[in-house]
């Protein structure tokens, strides 16, 4: 190597160390700080009992069962009840309008509210179990001769969700506001003790 | 007469890059050094946060506020620049700042790509952040995720010398100890001529033995 290409290659090198030098313009320090956020969990539990006797029932009766709904998760719940239920006839299966689910308070814990169509609801905090009894309608109207000798399943089917406005609004078509206590024994103007949690609980939304 | 003006050449380069490497960098990364050293006594800063337990979409995140404070007032200006770290994309929100005076709001979009901010005397980011309801859904449950702050302290004073590094006059003065870092950069350009002058001679006394 020619002492010409030696020279360049140094002068290169003490470019490169100015410039190195140059970066470091300002003094600077850098540190991190971290925040962790555990997300809880949604889930539920619902047992019914089973029916003694469950032969030759007929449109126009009601079915009724006695069960519990548990929140098993780690934040409040407002769950409500849908039918999914069957009807095996004439060869043919398929989900039934004709039967109707709701369910009503029997005890336990919870907060009952019902929106205008009546249908109710029960705000649960984690841990806690309401007892209730789940009504099935044969509706009579909906059911002609061709429901004669059929099976049908009744299924209820518990839906749960968070106790906000947007969560309600996309699985239950309701906002806070649409809610009453499920018992209206209380005066005008004055709002029961379920009805502040549910409105202090739908506060905490953005 | 040419191999004599290379190897001058030469050796000028080789004390120049010497003289480069001895003052510059070396001054630079233990300036560097001494700032991390440093940070802890010109601001303090919230150094952990409790963890958030149960959380769930759409609800305001309970997030206690980053606050910076200043502890010294030696350096002219202080910029810390803050850059928020979060892999979780349905994290969303802003940040309230008040930096003693007055109030403004920076979104965490904007705080992602980092922002800097002078320090007076204190700085308090107050998080309003959320999950996003309308897209976090069932998978997100039982998980775990992060917000990381990044700060980048940056000393802009006009005598940085002076400011940076906790001297007084009888620490400038005194020799330096056993194992003590060098941090006077008279002490590397004294090295450096030292040096220098070591080598002018022996090269002389070479030259005056060959003639």
């Amino acid at each position: 190597m020619s002492k010409k290409r030696i020279n360049i290659l140094l002068a290169g090198m003490l470019l490169l160390v100015i410039s190195v030098g140059a970066t470091f313009a300002w003094w600077t320090a850098s540190t991190q700080v971290t925040q962790t956020i555990n997300m809880g969990n949604l889930a539920i539990e619902a047992t019914v009992e089973q029916l003694g006797d469950n032969e030759n029932y007929e449109p126009g009766l009601t079915v009724e069962q006695d069960g519990t709904v548990t929140n098993t998760g780690t934040i409040e719940t407002l769950i409500s009840v849908d039918s999914s239920s069957t009807v095996e006839s004439k060869g043919s299966e398929g989900t039934e309008t004709a039967i109707s689910i709701a369910f009503k308070p029997l005890g336990g814990d919870g907060y009952w509210f019902k929106d205008a169509s009546g249908r109710a609801y029960v705000l649960l905090s984690p841990g806690e179990t309401a007892e209730v009894e789940i009504v099935s309608s044969l509706n009579g109207s909906d059911m002609d001769n061709t429901y004669m000798d059929s099976t049908v399943n009744i299924v209820g089917d518990f839906h749960a969700t968070q106790v906000l406005d947007g969560a309600l609004e996309a699985e239950f078509g309701i906002v806070v506001d649409d809610l009453i206590d499920y018992e209206e024994n209380f005066s005008r103007g004055v709002k029961s003790e379920g009805m502040k949690r549910l409105h202090d609980l739908t506060k905490r939304g953005k | 007469m040419e191999n004599k003006r290379g190897d001058s050449f030469a050796s000028l380069l080789f004390f120049g890059i010497i003289f480069i490497l001895l003052f510059f960098p070396i001054n630079h990364v233990s300036a560097i050094e001494d700032t991390d050293k440093e940070i802890d006594s010109m601001i303090s800063y919230t150094s952990s946060f409790k963890i958030i337990d149960n959380n769930e979409p759409g609800v305001l995140l309970d997030l206690e506020p980053l606050v910076i404070q200043r502890t010294s007032q030696k350096s002219d200006e202080l910029v810390v620049t803050i850059r928020i770290l979060s892999e979780n994309m349905q994290i969303v929100g802003d940040y309230e700042l008040f930096d003693g005076e007055k109030n403004e709001m920076y979104s965490l979009e904007q705080l992602k790509k980092g922002e800097s901010f002078k320090i007076k005397d204190s700085l308090v980011f107050s998080p309003n952040l959320f999950f996003l309801g309308e897209t976090t859904g069932n998978q997100e449950m039982n998980t775990q995720s992060t917000i990381t702050y990044e700060l980048i302290l940056e000393n802009h004073s006009a005598n940085k010398d002076k400011d940076i590094i906790v001297s007084d006059d009888e620490t400038i003065n005194r020799l330096p100890q056993t194992n003590e870092k060098l941090e006077n950069k008279y002490v590397y350009i004294g090295f450096f001529l030292i040096v220098f002058v070591t080598y002018c001679s022996v090269n002389i006394r070479r030259k005056v033995k060959r003639s």
